[in-house]
């Protein structure tokens, strides 16, 4: 089900009411209702792929109960890799078994071997990456004694599957998550009330930002051949606001629903185009994954201590990792071979936690260098961007080509037409909002609170009004759905 | 103490809930006032963000408002622009037919389904002719819904449930601009009766004459083995035969005549032939001998010219109105 749905518009009061109205005063029912409301959710894209996620919950549940009573390490560390074997052979299988067979098919016919294998006609189940790393991070806590095993089923169950953030995350810890599930929730009004302005900033980003630019990205990555360097540019342009507002709009509506049930989910993304250096970029774009990595992959294998050898290799381990997460094509292990070199010289020279605070604090505009800074630091993300969007490294490098030719000093070919027009408006009026509100949690909370109370159903309406206005039927889904 | 907590609680949802409700119904009025004054600006700046094609392509607008005036009809015709280009209403009354042609571009079974719904009473026709296009049955409906919302003057409970079985946010955008601008506020149309750009000419009763000699004839298409119906089309289907035989309508489903060579290129006809065959009755008049010519009796792939029309008319009624007059 999308969030951006008709159908979603109608699941989402029947299960709220009926949480609040009927589950209220029973906390097992209240987290029943959560595990069926989301294998709902779930099911509505495909029935038959809940017996994942339910396999997935049954085995991390019972690995959790024998290791709360196991104290023999080497049986231990059998339990830790029999739950990382079950969850990634899923995500194994379904996500990179064609990419390897492929692969390993091509390096052999470089030798003039010629192997005959078919690849398999495999659906990808949405969201298997996101919950996948989640239920794994519950094994790993409870290995590490981190976090006590849960003796309740249902809530774990909860914890697993939780429908706001079960297809897109943001990818939540046990140790933040499950213990919510333990508590009776009572409903806050405040707390629902920001949850919906959460929901309506995000639903803002993905309907009115990402689908539009898509459109016109679409149009330009689809027809790169005959686009000249100037149009290119701007088709990576509007794929860099299309993935951020497609991402961080669909965090903005699994938190805000997330508040709604009385949950609370980590922040996702923390206005990352506003960074001046890579490192800030990294921690505020996807939060919940870059932390994921560094947690239970960067710090295991020897973080940034250790000499410059180990702080390369562990640098490039965690973006070709992360960049072979997004999917099983080289245009991603590129993409995120291009950020360790882009991150490589800041952790280097020990300038890579330079940028800690948020840019031009207290003050209204940033200076000409922290701009300057900005700028460059954005530069650098649309051109990785362009590899994460291509189709395949040919057509990455040619774009990058055709980028690089004299055409880029010609007019871009789509700044004529009005919707164009209308969308770059857009982005702007975007962009000043986000700059405005980049000290909170998401950008509308504070600029909202300090209208009246007459300016804030204007402005509530007013925001639904441009979402129906420029909602466009483009078929686009979440872009973070096929991760 | 717990009781009181529980009070509370549901006296914070309720307030909650009294917020969105007011919250929703202001939007509403921002909404409404929002669309017609983008629409009003969009006249001029012509962007995608509000399909409202009134008086557009194939005369729906006149279509729709002649059918309210219209009562008691032996022939109702349905379908794409195969129907209301193929049935002309002229050569249907000189033999003695009194008929009415509710085709409109693309429309696919789920809106004919719901004009059928709409009109059925008034109407009052002995007979239906739903013409059966197997590509209209394969799309979503989405672009049909958006000409017929746009050219409907007088807004039905109707054409709101078209917009909601189809579910898609952007027709409903339309409907409410259209709801506004035709049903609310009357704003005043246009006559289009000639559209010069087209070579159309409006024919009282609904069909349209294509007055022209630019033949566009092709001999190649590439082979076609592919189809795609969709289950809510064929439930539609379903549906408008249940609703003939309920108000004792005689329904006869029909596949109108296409460029031969163009027809050829589906491969999979015979099976979309046994479908409707297995529904009701239904004649595919690419079977038949009809002695239509690609080049004089067409005048692209799949619609007759005015020649080809007069042709296949007098076929239809000759051969199968003739034989089931009561």
């Amino acid at each position: 089900m999308l969030f951006n749905s008709l159908d979603f518009a109608i699941f989402l009061p029947i299960v709220f009411l009926l949480y609040w109205f009927v589950a209220q005063k029973n906390l097992k029912l209240q987290n029943a209702l959560i595990v069926l409301a989301s294998y709902v959710f779930y099911g509505w894209w495909d029935w038959r792929f809940l017996s994942l996620i339910i396999f997935s919950t049954v085995v991390d549940y019972l690995i959790g109960q024998r290791l709360r009573t196991e104290d023999k390490q080497s049986k231990r560390k059998i339990l830790l890799w029999t739950s990382i074997i079950v969850n990634l052979g899923f995500l194994g299988f379904f996500k990179y078994y064609n990419f390897f067979l492929e692969n390993f098919v091509d390096a052999f016919s470089l030798f003039g071997m010629q192997i005959n294998a078919n690849s398999l006609n495999i659906i990808l189940p949405v969201g298997i990456s996101f919950y996948t790393f989640q239920t794994l991070s519950y094994t790993i806590d409870v290995y590490r004694k981190k976090l006590e095993p849960t003796k309740d089923f249902m809530a774990f169950s909860a914890f697993v599957c939780f429908f706001p953030q079960l297809v897109a995350g943001p990818i939540e810890r046990a140790t933040n998550l499950l213990p919510q599930f333990y508590k009776k929730r009572t409903f806050e009004y405040n707390k629902a009330v920001d949850g919906m302005r959460q929901i309506l900033w995000g639903l803002f980003k993905k309907v009115v930002i990402a689908d539009n630019c898509a459109e016109f990205a679409n149009q330009i990555f689809n027809n790169s051949a005959d686009m000249n360097g100037s149009t290119l540019v701007l088709g990576a342009i509007f794929f860099t606001f299309q993935i951020y507002g497609d991402f961080s709009g669909y965090s903005d509506i699994a938190i805000g629903t997330s508040r709604l049930f009385g949950f609370d989910l980590k922040q996702n993304f923390a206005t990352p185009y506003f960074s001046r250096d890579i490192a800030e970029f990294w921690r505020r774009w996807h939060i919940s994954l870059s932390t994921w990595f560094r947690d239970y992959l960067y710090i295991p294998l020897g973080g940034s201590r250790g000499g410059t050898w180990m702080k390369v290799r562990n640098t490039f381990a965690i973006f070709l990792v992360s960049g072979f997460w997004h999917g099983a094509n080289w245009t991603y292990i590129i993409w995120g071979a291009l950020n360790a070199i882009y991150f490589l010289p800041l952790l280097l020279t020990n300038n890579n936690r330079k940028n800690l605070g948020v840019v031009a604090e207290g003050k209204l505009l940033p200076s000409l260098r922290e701009l300057f800074a900005m700028l460059s630091t954005f530069g650098l993300t649309v051109f990785a961007w362009i590899f994460f969007r291509a189709e395949n490294l040919t057509h990455a490098f040619n774009y990058v080509g055709g980028i690089f030719s004299k055409s880029i000093f010609s007019i871009p070919a789509f700044l004529g037409k009005r919707d164009a027009f209308i969308i770059l408006s857009l982005i702007c009026i975007f962009l000043l909002i986000e700059w405005l509100g980049r000290n909170d949690k998401f950008a509308i909370e504070n600029i909202i609170t300090q209208l009246s109370s007459f300016y804030r159903p204007l402005f509530y309406g007013t925001l639904l009004f441009m979402i129906l206005l420029f909602y466009k039927n483009n078929g686009v889904e979440f872009i973070y759905f096929q991760f | 103490m717990a009781l009181n907590l529980y009070i509370s609680n549901s006296d914070k949802m309720i307030n909650f809930l009294k917020k969105i409700m007011f919250i929703s119904l202001i939007s509403l009025t921002i909404t409404l006032v929002g669309l017609k004054v983008f629409g009003y600006i969009n006249q001029y700046l012509k962007t995608s963000f509000l399909k409202y094609p009134a008086g557009g392509y194939g005369h729906t607008y006149t279509r729709l408002s002649e059918v309210e005036n219209i009562k008691n009809i032996d022939i109702l015709f349905l379908g794409s622009s195969h129907s209301y280009r193929g049935f002309d209403t002229r050569i249907f009354r000189k033999y003695g037919y009194n008929t009415f042609n509710l085709g409109t571009s693309g429309q696919t079974p789920i809106q004919s389904k719901f004009l059928l719904k709409k009109h059925i009473k008034q109407l009052n026709p002995k007979i239906i002719i739903f013409d059966l296009y197997h590509k209209t049955s394969s799309i979503n409906g989405v672009e049909s819904a958006f000409d017929i919302i746009s050219n409907t003057k007088n807004m039905s409970y109707f054409d709101l449930k078209m917009c909601i079985e189809i579910k898609d946010i952007e027709v409903l955008k339309t409907f409410l601009y259209s709801y506004i601008n035709n049903t609310l506020l009357k704003e005043k149309f246009f006559e289009e009766t000639f559209k010069k750009k087209y070579n159309d000419k409006y024919i009282i009763g609904g069909f349209v004459e294509k007055s022209t000699s630019n033949l566009n004839y092709k001999s190649n298409f590439p082979k076609i083995s592919e189809i795609g119906l969709s289950k809510k089309q064929l439930s539609a289907i379903d549906e408008i035969i249940n609703v003939s035989k309920n108000n004792n309508v005689k329904i006869i489903l029909v596949n109108t005549p296409l460029n031969k060579q163009y027809n050829l290129s589906y491969e999979h006809n015979n099976y979309f032939d046994s479908l409707m065959n297995s529904k009701a009755e239904y004649i595919n008049f690419n079977k038949l001998n009809l002695s239509l010519n690609d080049t004089i009796h067409f005048y692209d792939k799949d619609h007759l010219s005015q020649k080809g029309v007069e042709l296949f008319n007098k076929y239809f009624i000759e051969k199968v109105l003739d034989s089931i007059k009561p």
